[in-house]
């Protein structure tokens, strides 16, 4: 089964690859479009989001790295009635829950532009664990890519093979 | 411009729903016509959609038709101001609703209103 249109444009759906490193990736898609991969599979994607909710946290904020240039790239987006720490701890904090359960976890950038594919990384662990996941039942869907560690916000559809922009 | 109390309300709203771990809706957002007030999500509008609205949607296009990349009908704001219609009971233009910022609940980021809805409601 996959999403459809109006389901993957009207919910801000988690998803979830691993790159070619089995870095585990969790993507905020804010009402964007999905890659093909994830809109045609909603069954898989569903699954993982179930398995993913149950997994403790096992890094603690200190073991987290937030990218220190969030301000600059969802700066516009903030509320500026409310005090920038405020707004700032309201947005990361789904986050930093998934990079707590050791995921690279990675935001829309524009989200009032459903078909744009820029995302920035906003939370990771500090050291990489390929072996944490092993045990838990996350179907895993693998990219072909290396996803980089940048602070700024790229495509991240370049990195799929079947990249559908 | 909608009132303090809307946007509150709105910002409560986004905010409960974040604080539930998700599934998200993609918007959250208020609308007002004097003192009365509704606030919904961005969802597939109901069939049974407020005459003015679906009137004035279909110059754009057909219910669920993606169009300027969002599908038509499925906005907040459609759904917000559709209930406040409904509330209502008697005619309104729709360019004399009121909203407060639209909000993505997972982050509480203030979204901008799409280009459906510009047409919409200005």
């Amino acid at each position: 089964m996959a999403y459809s249109e109006i389901e993957m444009f009207t919910n801000d759906i988690d998803w979830f690859v691993f790159d070619i490193d089995s870095k585990p990736i969790h993507v905020a898609s804010a009402g964007g479009v999905l890659p093909n991969a994830i809109k045609e599979n909603n069954i898989m994607n569903e699954h993982n989001i179930e398995v993913i909710s149950t997994l403790p946290e096992v890094y603690s904020d200190n073991d987290i790295i937030i990218n220190p240039r969030l301000r600059d790239i969802i700066g516009i987006y903030l509320d500026s009635n409310i005090f920038e720490e405020l707004a700032l701890r309201n947005y990361i904090s789904s986050f930093l829950l998934m990079a707590k359960r050791g995921f690279y976890s990675f935001d829309k950038t524009k989200i009032e532009d459903s078909n744009d594919t820029h995302y920035h990384l906003v939370a990771y662990p500090k050291h990489f664990d390929s072996n944490l996941l092993n045990d838990s039942k996350i179907e895993r869907y693998k990219i072909s890519g290396r996803l980089p560690i940048w602070n700024f916000p790229f495509n991240l559809f370049d990195f799929f093979e079947d990249r559908n922009n | 411009m909608a009132s303090r109390k809307l946007e509150d309300k709105t910002t409560k709203y986004s905010l409960k729903l974040q604080k539930t771990g998700g599934p998200y809706p993609a918007v959250v957002v208020g609308a007002e016509y004097g003192r009365v007030w509704k606030i919904d999500r961005s969802r597939a509008c109901y069939s049974n959609i407020h005459r003015i609205l679906y009137k004035q949607l279909m110059t754009q296009g057909n219910l669920y038709q993606v169009i300027n990349g969002n599908p038509l009908g499925c906005c907040a704001e459609v759904n917000a101001s559709d209930k406040l219609l409904k509330r209502l009971n008697h005619h309104i233009e729709l360019n004399t609703i009121q909203f407060s910022n639209p909000r993505r609940p997972r982050t509480n980021q203030i979204v901008p209103i799409c280009d459906n809805c510009k047409i919409t409601f200005e």
